[in-house]
């Protein structure tokens, strides 16, 4: 068992400690454009490690291109991305996920016909070596398997763990969005509204969950439920436009009279 | 009581599968036993695409180039050069491996109907090669005359029975090895590419990568099948790489069920058998060929293994509550 335990190389902390001083995540001037309309324009946010922060905006404000731009699904136009102090701006997706980043969907998007289990195990052994061996059956691996075993129990998902991804409801697929993304261990997690489409009484117990998670997580959350984003978020920012319109405490933000007219409807 | 069904109608299977390949074929006709040898040399061919099809959800339609090359590397070595067993077998899957991993470069990229395209462009590319490659590969003639292999015992594989024998071993070492390489965390990977190949990425997959290795995978498999097909067949010719030959692996899989092993094996039992028998009576293979695979997407799109299986799980869920209540 020695040399599995070598094998998994968890995201590389030894390697960026070091760094741990500098911010976790700065874009810089970052833009990207579809066609003629620049969804993302200008953007410059620095988020420092362990920070939570809530990334809020009316639809089409560029909140999930910007995930988009972070996680690598796109490329930016303009402006850079680096994440602890290493610019990640040209590197693949898979890449990123390999120094930390791992982030959720905003519309589910798991492996439908594979099992909860196999679900969370595709997230465990991801970023291990192991991935790639062909000749030794995955249910040998006990480090992953008690891993993946313990995020099903913390997620309330052992009873379901056979059944097919499909046939689970809404919100516990939401939940196993959530548990693939921590599964990595991540050292920044970008959560794209988790809480979209669940009752207030699941809402309630993913906020109690995400507040539970490592202090040493960078967090950074589109949400718009209002609840959600002021109790867990100790910083705001505020995107309208593809553009950053403000940037403060939960009471900067709730008087901020702009964002209150386009966001708040003038309340 | 969970899965008592399942391991029960499992060890059934087992050994019915035992009695028919193993204990019976000395009690069929010589006529069976070489078709039974026919059936498991493309079982193990449909289980080859089933990788690539089934598990890594990549629909290829130039697999027969694969299983046609493997057979004609062992066509000119053993005819040609007078090449023994063992070179012959290594250099045929060593060929189908290599040609892959070229091909790979060009397929990983693209997915769904761009998949489809460029493998039956490649498909056909080497189908031309053997087709017009007179001095190498006789053309439209084929190589005739392969001999059945000499491994050295005191056995001849001239004997229908003892080469069947044979080939059940070559099918037993595919299956356990095609079954190892499924349940191995490479081929769980290739499960994900399958059902979410975005999610994969951002999870830290390089998925170009999973699907060039399955893709060689899938591929040096085929030409193990197409070794034995050479020596089974003792001729080979373009129709064994044709367009018409690919579409029919691909019709074993989606038979049988993608994504099983099991399934697209029984696939492609059902397939030889209906070619040889419907043959007798018919020109028109084709036109059978289209109305299995009309039924079968419409009846059972996902194949006959899965079928069977929901059929399982029916029946255990009724026990289950009969035996509640």
């Amino acid at each position: 068992m020695g040399g599995e335990e070598k094998a998994i190389s968890l995201a590389p902390m030894e390697k960026i400690k070091s760094r741990d001083a500098g911010p976790c995540l700065v874009l810089d001037d970052l833009s990207i454009d579809f066609g003629g309309l620049r969804a993302v324009n200008g953007v410059n946010l620095t988020i420092r490690p362990g920070e939570r922060r809530v990334l809020m905006g009316p639809n089409g404000a560029g909140k999930t291109t910007l995930f988009n731009l972070v996680s690598g699904v796109y490329q930016a136009s303009k402006g850079r991305i680096l994440f602890l102090g290493k610019d990640i701006t040209k590197l693949p997706t898979y890449r990123r996920a390999e120094l930390g980043i791992a982030r959720t969907y905003q519309i589910t998007n798991l492996f439908p016909k594979l099992t909860v289990e196999e679900n969370i195990m595709m997230a465990c052994q991801a970023l291990t070596r192991s991935k790639f061996v062909m000749y030794r059956p995955l249910s040998s691996y006990r480090l992953l398997t008690e891993r993946c075993h313990d995020l099903l129990k913390e997620f309330n998902l052992w009873e379901k763990r056979s059944e097919l991804v499909k046939n689970l409801s809404h919100g516990d697929q939401r939940q196993i969005e959530v548990a693939m993304a921590l599964a990595e261990k991540p050292r920044l997690l970008l959560l794209d509204e988790p809480a979209a489409g669940l009752s207030s009484a699941e809402t309630q117990s993913l906020t109690l969950l995400l507040k539970k998670l490592d202090p040493s997580i960078t967090i950074l959350l589109i949400e718009h439920d209002m609840d959600v984003a002021f109790e867990f978020a100790e910083r705001i920012t505020v995107l309208y436009q593809g553009k950053l319109l403000t940037e403060g405490t939960k009471e900067e933000i709730k008087n901020n009279p702009t964002v209150q007219e386009i966001y708040l409807g003038g309340e | 009581m969970n899965g008592l069904w399942a391991s029960k109608s499992r060890i059934f299977g087992l050994i019915l599968a035992f009695l028919f390949l193993a204990v019976l074929p000395p009690f069929y006709s010589s006529y069976w036993v070489t078709l039974v040898t026919q059936m498991l040399i493309f079982a193990i061919l449909a289980m080859s695409l089933d990788i690539l099809l089934g598990y890594t959800g990549l629909s290829s339609f130039g697999h027969a180039a694969f299983f046609g090359a493997a057979a004609y590397a062992v066509a000119i070595l053993s005819t040609r050069y007078k090449m023994g067993f063992l070179v012959c077998f290594i250099s045929g899957i060593a060929l189908s491996a290599g040609i892959s991993t070229i091909f790979g470069f060009l397929v990983a990229h693209a997915t769904g109907v761009y998949f489809l395209i460029i493998t039956l462009a490649l498909g056909m590319t080497l189908w031309g090669l053997a087709f017009r490659w007179v001095s190498m590969t006789g053309g439209d003639n084929g190589i005739s005359g392969i001999a059945r292999p000499d491994i050295g015992l005191p056995l001849s594989l001239k004997d229908p029975l003892t080469f069947y024998y044979f080939i059940l071993v070559f099918f037993l070492v595919s299956l356990v090895l095609m079954v190892i390489l499924v349940r191995s965390p490479f081929g769980h990977s290739l499960k994900g590419v399958r059902e979410s190949e975005s999610r994969m990425r951002v999870l830290g997959y390089h998925t170009w990568l999973h699907k060039y290795l399955s893709y060689v995978c899938s591929a040096s498999f085929g030409g193990f099948a197409g070794v034995l097909w050479a020596y089974y067949n003792g001729f080979t010719s373009p129709y064994d790489m044709d367009l018409t030959a690919s579409i029919e692996i691909i019709l074993m899989v989606i038979l049988g069920g993608p994504g099983t092993l099991i399934g697209p094996a029984l696939g492609a039992c059902i397939i030889v058998f209906l070619k040889n028998f419907i043959s007798a009576y018919t020109q028109r293979w084709l036109l059978i060929v289209g109305t299995i695979y009309i039924l079968t997407i419409l009846y059972a799109p996902q194949g006959l293994m899965n079928l069977i299986k929901d059929f399982l799980k029916r029946g255990q869920k009724k026990a289950e509550a009969s035996e509640g209540s």
